[in-house]
């Protein structure tokens, strides 16, 4: 059997056993498993931090969104189809209202990235490195908010598209084309960057 | 796509990672943790609730039949549109705001 296909078939059962696991999780939460639940949470907790971040651009506010989220999941947990994955049902849910949040809160100011991210750096680069951020920044907020989430979710998070078209409710094809949108916009207006 | 790349290159090296530094993730699964065994022991309590409830209601239903009065009492508007005057109870139907203060004229004058 050729290497690729052996990969491929690992990972198809790879995948079998955690939808057939979180089913089960979900079916003994369904029956009132608060353990189940605390499994659940603590595995999802962190991925679903760093969307909540990608979207609220603020710790506060994306550790609210979490919060949030969990509790709705537990709300719904009887609409949950067992045999599917649990992860692309959570980013939903965490998505869209991650979504209406940005609409309808005034958001707290954006938070700056932290000293560990920027990194102790010469002052001149610093600097340069501020001012690529803050275009970037500017280039993404002119980018409808779905198609920002999903952009960053592949480049940032590493996402796969179909994990981003599962999560967000939309075809591979949909997820193709605002990547497609996306770049071109993000390659529009940060040109100078490149030419530099 | 060459343009991509490098742009690509330029975004992740000053986006990073969400800062997960200072985020106590145990404390916040923690703390959804508790909240969602709240919420499940209340889901698992609620049928029982509402099964106690409707009994109560039930019961409620069954006593206030029980007790009602199996013939009607005369009332003031009776009285007035010439039935049997009550002896000291009487009621106040309020129609409208002109009649209703009619009304309570004439009950204080049964009521003597």
């Amino acid at each position: 059997m050729e290497p690729a296909r052996v990969r491929t078939d690992l990972e198809a059962e790879a995948s079998a056993a955690l939808v057939a696991e979180e089913s089960a999780l979900v079916e003994r939460v369904q029956g009132g498993d608060s353990t189940a639940y605390d499994v659940l949470v603590r595995r999802y907790i962190r991925r679903a931090f760093t969307v909540a971040f990608r979207l609220l651009g603020h710790r506060e506010d994306a550790e609210d969104l979490v919060q949030e989220t969990f509790m709705i999941l537990l709300r719904q947990i009887d609409d949950f189809e067992l045999g599917r994955r649990f992860g692309p049902w959570m980013y939903r849910i965490l998505i869209n209202r991650g979504l209406n949040a940005r609409k309808s809160r005034a958001l707290r100011r954006t938070e700056a990235l932290p000293d560990d991210v920027m990194g102790a750096e010469a002052p001149d680069l610093a600097v340069e490195r501020a001012e690529v951020r803050a275009r970037f920044r500017s280039a993404l907020g002119s980018l409808p908010p779905r198609q920002r989430i999903v952009i960053e979710l592949i480049e940032l998070d590493g996402l796969t598209r179909v994990e981003v078209g599962e999560a967000l409710g939309i075809s591979d094809a949909t997820v193709r084309w605002h990547v497609h949108e996306a770049w071109r916009t993000l390659r529009r207006i940060l040109a100078p960057l490149v030419r530099r | 796509m060459r343009s991509n790349d490098r742009l690509r290159t330029l975004w992740r090296g000053v986006a990073g990672p969400a800062p997960t530094r200072g985020v106590d993730f145990d404390a916040l699964a923690t703390r959804i943790s508790m909240d969602g065994a709240l919420a499940l022991r209340a889901r698992a309590r609620w049928p029982r609730v509402a099964v106690a409830v409707g009994m109560a209601a039930v019961a409620v239903a069954v006593l206030a039949v029980s007790i009602m009065p199996t013939h009607r009492q005369a009332t003031l508007l009776a009285a007035v549109s010439g039935g049997d005057a009550p002896a000291r109870e009487f009621e106040v139907a309020v129609v409208g705001p002109r009649d209703g203060a009619w009304v309570i004229a004439a009950a204080i004058g049964a009521d003597r």
